[in-house]
């Protein structure tokens, strides 16, 4: 078990320092000169070179790399060039935000996501089942934004039950949260039902049914555990999506956050924010991934016990 | 004694898109208090879905029960709700199923899976339950029960699997037990240790048995009376003794000469012609009569119903005279029939096919991250056996003991750790990949599960034509020509080569799975349990047409299987094997009559016979088959053996011929 954890944890730092330096590849294969761009058109080279190796840009790229890496194992992650802001600190005041609206859409797609499963699987075939079907098929096929704007359009231009746009309160989470949770509640939903319906026809739950096992008890307690081990993955990486789908959905609520960081720093060439923020995010992904594979042992015994030493 | 069940005239339908289907037409069966009575059946005959509409689990199988009474002690269960059934259900009758070894939820103890059976039925405390629980693991004779309550499903063997079902099933006494096929998945030992403890637990309480089994040899083994299914309908039922000796219905003649056939040493097995009709497209009249010789007019147009014949035996047939007087020629002639010595058939030993010599097979568990694992499951271990050309060489043993893995080690399916294999002088780990080809050819090979080792997605000529694709550069119509004479040579209509694989019934696949392995023209043919998923009837055709084959194509056979008779009927030779070892080698009437390892012997004991006098018996002691990771010292078998003494334990008996062609590794032979 521990040492299972230890070589999961080994791997991810691996990963994270891949997405490293994919990043730092990306960001430095991009045209233009980033001093130049920083400054604007009307700027001078003269000028332009001397903030360039003000930046240190004009050391050789492997050089900058091995700073860039360095930097960040000894926990600094630079200055912004915007406003020479620390990296670290600007995240920091935005993170509370994006994990909100991360932790109630999560809580909305498995939640949602899974009881719509299970009502369609039990009432397959029936007007229920073809209901959620819909309604999850939608939540699967509708880019994040849409469903924001039409969140919009409906609940607060219409009804104005809710605020439109900005960070806050409780009912300023309310319609992000729906609008980033429906996607992963729909693609949940399916898959639960799908392997709901598997369940449902393995002996074990007829000879549940034989042991005269209320029917609900059999639904809840055993065939949900059952089937809920392949959704604890498509959980995993739908919580991390999250995350991703906070950038668009964080802009077009006009909500403070990581994802608008990430966006902004993007259009102001910020490279160091840039590379800030996707390593936070990477690091939070691989973390609930981890989590995911965590829980697996919990909810299986037969993965704890393949992991265990043998006792025999 | 009362009668504790009464169905009458039950029907039972599929809801399916097209409407109802029947698969269950108007039966009446009656089971009394304390009484075991078997349903005896082959596959879709309507067993099944029979037992599971007395727990009214037919409503979660998509099944009504359409017409008919089920009488329980003054209840009709057809017109319970399923609130009052789950009352029922777990209380008053209990079930057992197939497979226990995916009848139990995987990711919940045994202990939560007993004391929930408890907690729903008993008022009773939660300790209270979970001493309860412990009790009945000791009544089912599970070893170390303490331990076992606190493992899962996955951590424990087939055998012990089912004695939990059947504590789960007696947790709250239980008036009934059903038990649908309880053994057919175990090993022969185990179902004779499980057959007996359901056999004594029913008469220490008391209780009515409805045993669900497609194997005469069980029923006559347990039941008081039995009741024979064919297509949904019974057809003949009756005290089990008078209903073997003297049976009425064609079908169930058929089905005792088939089984019987496999000893009498004839030419050829008798076999009941045709196939089980699918529910769709049931026969008019008697569903049997297009697979009768003595079907008349009427019975093509009348359908016959249970009618009393002699005492407490009723038949559904126009023509019981003439069955009966033909059957009784038959059994008269069989007792003056004279069992064969084929010792002296046995094809010459001197024109060698296969030579394994000292082949060892061991898997690798898979260690930690940062241990290499030292343990490893011995699945062959230093075998040593000859096959020559043109014999059947049966290998037998239960699940485990290494028979598929010496098998596929043989055809190259897999590496063998140490030893060296020989095909007609060569050696063939040494071949190079075109040699290999080229020998490949030669040997085939056919598995148990004929439409899972087929692309159902294929029509039946691209199945049979495919090794000719990888070995034979032929044009479109001489393949089709050489697919069409194949086809005739396997017995199915060569106009059939257009049907895909879900078109044809278990063994028509089976015949298509020969024809892929024969149309090479082979010297060697594999056939891993090719005869075990299938109906009896069916089998015997089956069986028949590998002798057939075998005759006309001068073909060799090793045919590894888990069923007694079939190989006992089939094979030259027979290996008998233990964890990876093989135990004893003979001819095959040799070891059937006299065999020397106790092993062997335990084997024979076990196996159930079609001789109502004759009992099975469990002649090894209850201790589960030990783990192929941590094998016993000395012979391997001296933890389950009789006549164990302290060499045993210490000291490998090697494999010596201890009588002519004779061989057995055992320091006392019988």
């Amino acid at each position: 078990m521990f040492e299972y954890l230890l070589k999961r944890l080994s791997v991810s730092l691996l990963v994270v320092l891949g997405s490293m330096t994919i990043v730092f590849i990306i960001v430095n294969v991009l045209p233009g000169d980033i001093a130049q761009m920083l400054l604007g058109d009307t700027i001078s080279t003269e000028k332009a070179n001397e903030l360039s190796s003000n930046l240190g840009l004009d050391r050789p790229l492997a050089v900058q790399y091995w700073d860039y890496i360095t930097d960040v194992l000894q926990g600094n992650l630079g200055s912004s060039y915007v406003n020479q802001s620390s990296v670290q600190h600007t995240l920091l005041i935005n993170l509370p935000s994006t994990i909100e609206l991360t932790l109630t859409s999560s809580l909305i797609a498995v939640i949602v996501g899974i009881l719509m499963g299970i009502a369609a699987a039990v009432y397959r075939d029936s007007w229920i089942d073809s209901v959620i079907r819909i309604i999850s098929l939608f939540g699967v096929c509708t880019p994040t934004f849409w469903i924001g704007l039409l969140l919009i359009f409906v609940f607060s231009v219409h009804l104005h039950w809710f605020p439109a746009i900005g960070s806050g309160g409780l009912s300023h989470l309310v319609l992000p949260s729906v609008g980033l949770g429906l996607s992963g509640a729909g693609m949940l939903a399916r898959l639960v039902r799908n392997s709901m319906l598997e369940v449902l026809h393995k002996p074990f739950v007829r000879t549940l049914r034989a042991k005269g096992i209320r029917e609900s008890t059999i639904i809840f307690k055993h065939m949900l555990r059952n089937a809920v081990i392949p959704a604890v993955t498509m959980a995993g990486m739908i919580i991390g999506e999250m995350l991703a789908g906070s950038v668009v959905t964080e802009t077009v609520f006009s909500r403070q956050g990581i994802g608008k960081i990430i966006v902004d720093a993007i259009n102001a060439k910020d490279i160091p924010m840039i590379q800030g923020a996707v390593l936070l995010t990477s690091v939070f992904y691989i973390l609930i991934n981890l989590l995911a594979d965590i829980s697996y042992m919990y909810i299986d015994p037969r993965i704890r016990k393949m992991l265990r030493p043998s006792t025999q | 004694m009362g009668t504790l069940l009464k169905l009458n005239q039950v029907s039972i339908d599929f809801n399916t898109r097209q409407g109802p289907l029947r698969a269950v037409h108007h039966i009446n069966l009656e089971i009394g208090t304390g009484e075991i009575v078997c349903l005896v059946g082959e596959s879709g005959s309507g067993k099944t879905i029979t037992s599971l509409s007395i727990m009214r689990l037919t409503d979660y199988e998509g099944a009504v029960i359409s017409s008919g009474e089920l009488m329980f002690d003054g209840h009709n269960l057809a017109s319970l709700s399923q609130k009052e059934m789950q009352e029922l259900r777990g209380k008053r009758i209990g079930m057992i199923f197939q497979n226990p070894m995916n009848a139990l939820d995987p990711l919940f103890t045994i202990e939560s899976q007993l004391v929930d059976s408890i907690l729903t039925h008993r008022r009773v405390t939660k300790p209270e339950a979970r001493k309860l629980a412990l009790e009945l693991l000791q009544k089912v004779g599970i070893t170390e029960p303490e331990m076992r309550l606190k493992q899962y499903p996955f951590e424990l063997s087939g055998g012990m699997l089912q004695r939990v079902m059947i504590a789960i099933a007696l947790s709250c006494d239980p008036e009934l037990l059903i038990a649908d096929e309880p053994t057919t998945a175990l090993d022969v030992t185990i179902q004779m240790q499980i057959l007996q403890l359901i056999r004594e637990l029913k008469d220490t309480l008391g209780m009515s048995v409805l045993l669900i089994t497609h194997d005469f040899g069980v029923a006559i083994e347990m039941a008081d009376r039995i009741a024979v299914m064919y297509a949904g309908a019974i057809v003949e039922q009756g005290p089990a003794r008078k209903l073997i000796t003297a049976p009425e219905h064609p079908y169930t003649q058929g089905l005792i000469r088939s089984v019987q056939s496999y000893h009498s040493h004839s030419e050829g097995l008798y076999t009941i012609p045709g196939s089980i009709p699918p529910l769709q497209e049931l026969p008019t009249g008697c569903r049997f009569h297009p697979r009768c010789a003595f079907a008349s007019e009427r019975c093509r147009q009348e359908e016959p119903v249970l009618a009393l014949t002699r005492e407490q035996h009723q038949v559904a047939c126009w023509n019981t005279a003439e069955a009966g007087q033909a059957f009784a020629e038959y059994a008269t002639h069989k007792e003056t029939a004279a069992p064969i010595n084929n010792l002296a058939a046995l094809p010459a030993e001197d024109d060698l096919l296969v030579d394994i010599q000292q082949v060892t097979k061991t898997f690798p568990l898979r260690g930690s991250l940062f241990r290499r694992s030292k343990k490893a499951v011995h699945a062959v271990d230093n075998v040593s056996l000859r096959i020559y050309r043109r014999e059947t060489l049966g290998l037998v043993g239960e699940s485990g003991c290494g028979k598929t893995t010496l098998g596929r080690l043989l055809v190259q399916l897999e590496k063998p750790t140490a030893g060296t294999i020989t095909f007609d002088g060569q050696d063939v780990s040494s071949l190079s990949d075109r040699e290999w080809k080229e020998l490949r050819r030669r040997m085939q090979v056919v598995f148990q599960d004929p439409a899972g080792s087929m692309n159902e997605r294929w029509r039946i000529s691209e199945v049979i034509a495919e090794p000719l694709h990888v070995h034979i550069d032929l044009n479109e119509q001489d393949r089709m020509a050489r697919v069409k004479e194949t086809m005739k040579l396997v017995g199915l209509n060569p106009d059939w080569h257009t049907k895909y694989p879900h078109e044809l019934s278990g063994g028509q696949l089976q015949r298509v799975c020969i024809a892929r392995a024969i149309i090479l023209k082979p010297s060697f043919i594999l056939l891993d349990e090719a005869v075990s998923a299938l109906d009896i009837s069916i089998q015997s055709q089956i069986v028949n047409l590998l002798k057939d084959l075998q005759r006309e194509l001068g073909l060799t056979y090793l045919f590894i299987t888990h069923g007694l008779d079939v190989v006992r009927y089939i094979s030259d030779r027979i290996g008998v094997m233990y964890l990876g070892k093989l135990m004893e080698l003979a001819p095959a009437e040799e070891l059937f009559t006299r065999p020397a390892h106790h092993y062997t012997r335990a084997l024979l004991d076990a196996n159930p016979s079609m001789d109502p006098d004759h009992h099975a018996q469990s002649s090894i002691s209850d201790i589960e088959l030990p783990s192929p990771i941590h094998l016993p010292t000395g012979c391997r078998f001296h933890t389950r053996c009789p006549a164990a003494t302290e060499r045993c334990r210490t000291e490998q008996p090697e494999l010596r011929e201890i009588r002519d062609r004779h061989w057995a590794a055992c320091h006392h032979p019988l």
